[in-house]
């Protein structure tokens, strides 16, 4: 099939559009400069020595990084029984429940990141890590469950009833039967959830405090002061850690399968 | 052996999908329950197996009053329309499952693996994944995982419709061979006729959530005891009719102004009774000229078939297929007679 000039033409348009701000990222990441420029002039990997000697982006990466783990942990350990719930029983309020678990999805970033503000300050006694544990967790929820429940539904209701015909119940249904079956969509989650959370903002800048900032909170902190190629230099660091995050997942789960 | 009686299931609140249901299969027997899609048979099967809670009636295994026992403490051995192998486990591993659950471990447990992989011929494929078999080794699998706990009654969930034609035949007389050789008591699910009638003790027809008729596989196919049994055991034909005589075991009927004799009429018909009368398309003959029980129709199609002939054929009392064996005399769309065999027209009233 030949195909027009207007499939390039398009085609071209909306690849400059989506790759090239990214293209002039890295390109700026290697200029010798000390403003963000493009075209870069020289050649430089100061700014990428500069990205490791900045403590604020070194802790904030470990604090990033400790949160998504965890924040996404227990988000998929809370998910997955309602996954199972939903998808196994009927209930009254099961509409009502499939709502306001995709809430986080639905209402804006920042009008959850103040809602939760709000709420801690109001009932106090919350430390800034558990708030932001706790508000990263309810941004991730919503992924966990639905990602778990695509995989449950693509399991065969009957290879579970013929664990249960065998003489399992339930619980050693669920964990010997179904958990086994349902890891490739356990992992993916795991994966969407952590990449989520990592780069959180809208939540992550009300929850933020003193002395503990998250990876992204920290970047913008840094370019309200400085406008280096430095940033530039993390930013290309961060994509290339997504890509190879989501590629290997692709390679070893098909992560495509299940969002 | 299997004892269900009066039992109610309701899928939707008022509405029985399963109604005054009775059912008895003996020790040792081979029950098929037979019908269309919706006709309840699957519904009967996954009572008895605990994953549908009836709305009343009782079912008893053995003597064991089993309504209210959760599905997994029943003891009764399963085998799905789609085989429901557990995909991350080894065959052995798939068929050891039961026996785990069992707390059956060790070598008692690995020589009952072998034995129950030995039965259905799979020696060796132990270490294979489901995925690396093919439809038929999956079912025997699924076969040899529900009889190697050894369960008071087995049920099979129409288990050859995944399989090919060829196939299909081929493991309905393993899965019988099996049966017969365990003694195992077994409720087997089926929409097809042939099928049902290879492989049953008796067969039990259903339509509706009720059973229509219950008896042995040649009873069924030969005696239908109402219009739906005859219809879905492929009787092609049926015409209406009235009685007027009843004796001797034979029913005289007018039909369309001509009189007819059927001979083994099961039902309780009186003279004026309003009936209907079906018949096979092997019931029927050609002829040249009228005879006792014979009508006038018209030829309309002839098809040859290899060992036989189907004749369209068209009558008073409407449009007949007719099958004759391919060395009889050969018959040209035009006028014929049709003779109807008395011994093979069954007899039952409209309702």
């Amino acid at each position: 099939m030949k195909r027009s000039r207007w499939y390039y033409v398009s085609l071209g348009i909306v690849y400059f559009f989506l790759l090239g701000p990214f293209l002039i990222i890295f390109a700026a990441a290697f200029g010798e400069e000390s403003t963000l420029s493009f075209p870069p002039q020289g050649f430089s990997l100061n700014w990428f020595a500069n990205v490791f000697a900045t403590e604020q982006f070194i802790y904030s990466f470990w604090t990033s990084l400790q949160l998504g783990l965890l924040a996404t942990a227990i988000a998929l350990i809370l998910g997955t029984p309602v996954a199972y719930a939903l998808t196994h029983f009927h209930f009254p309020g099961e509409g009502l429940v499939e709502t306001v678990f995709s809430l986080p999805i639905l209402v804006p970033g920042l009008v959850i990141g103040l809602s939760m503000l709000q709420f801690f300050v109001l009932f106090g006694k919350f430390n800034i890590v558990s708030g932001l544990l706790i508000g990263h967790i309810a941004i991730l929820f919503p992924y966990a469950v639905r990602v778990v429940s695509v995989s449950l539904r693509n399991l065969d209701p009957s290879v579970e009833e013929a664990a249960i015909n065998l003489g399992a119940n339930r619980l050693r249904t669920f964990f010997l039967i179904v958990l086994p079956n349902i890891r490739a969509g356990i992992a993916a989650a795991f994966i969407l959830g952590f990449i989520t959370s990592f780069n959180n903002v809208p939540v992550s800048v009300f929850l933020s405090g003193p002395g503990i900032q998250t990876l992204p909170i920290a970047m913008l902190s840094y370019m309200e002061y400085y406008f280096d190629p430095t940033i530039a230099a993390l930013s290309t660091l961060l994509i290339i850690f997504s890509i190879v995050l989501v590629q290997a997942a692709e390679r070893v789960l098909g992560l495509s399968q299940f969002v | 052996m299997l004892e269900i009686t009066d039992l109610r299931v309701e899928y939707e609140k008022g509405v029985p999908t399963l109604d005054h249901y009775d059912l008895t299969v003996h020790s040792g027997e081979l029950v098929s329950l037979l019908g269309p899609s919706g006709c309840g048979k699957t519904t009967t099967l996954r009572a008895v197996a605990g994953f549908v809670v009836p709305a009343s009636g009782q079912i008893t295994v053995a003597g064991r009053d089993v309504t209210r026992i959760p599905p997994n403490q029943r003891d009764i051995g399963l085998v799905f329309q789609s085989y429901a192998l557990f995909p991350h486990l080894t065959v052995a591993q798939n068929i050891a499952f039961g026996l785990r659950m069992r707390g059956v471990r060790g070598s008692e447990r690995d020589r009952r693996v072998a034995e129950a992989l030995k039965l259905v011929d799979l020696e060796g494929l132990g270490g294979r994944r489901p995925a690396q078999l093919s439809g038929g080794q999956q079912q025997r699998v699924a076969l040899a995982r529900a009889v190697v706990i050894e369960p008071q009654l087995l049920l099979l969930d129409e288990p050859l419709s995944n399989l090919d034609a060829k196939l299909r035949v081929t493991m309905r007389t393993e899965i019988r061979r099996l049966q017969q050789r365990l003694g195992v008591t077994t409720l087997y699910v089926t929409h097809d006729q042939i099928e049902a009638l290879a492989i049953s003790d008796r067969v039990v027809v259903m339509n509706q959530g009720r059973i229509e008729q219950s008896g042995s596989p040649e009873e069924i196919y030969k005696q239908p005891a109402t219009p739906f049994v005859a219809d879905f055991l492929g009787f092609e034909n049926h015409f209406a009719g009235t009685v007027t005589a009843v004796q001797n075991g034979e029913t005289q009927l007018q039909a369309a102004g001509r009189s007819f004799t059927a001979i083994h009429a099961d039902h309780d018909l009186n003279p004026g009774n309003d009936v209907w009368v079906y018949f096979r398309s092997e019931a029927a003959q050609l002829a040249a000229a009228p005879a006792a029980n014979s009508l006038p129709v018209e030829v309309l199609l002839r098809t040859f078939q290899g060992s036989a002939v189907e004749y369209v054929v068209q009558s008073a009392q409407g449009e007949f297929k007719v099958r004759m064996p391919e060395d009889q005399l050969r018959f040209d769309p035009g006028p014929a007679h049709l003779l109807l065999n008395p011994q093979q027209l069954i007899v039952m009233p409209k309702t």
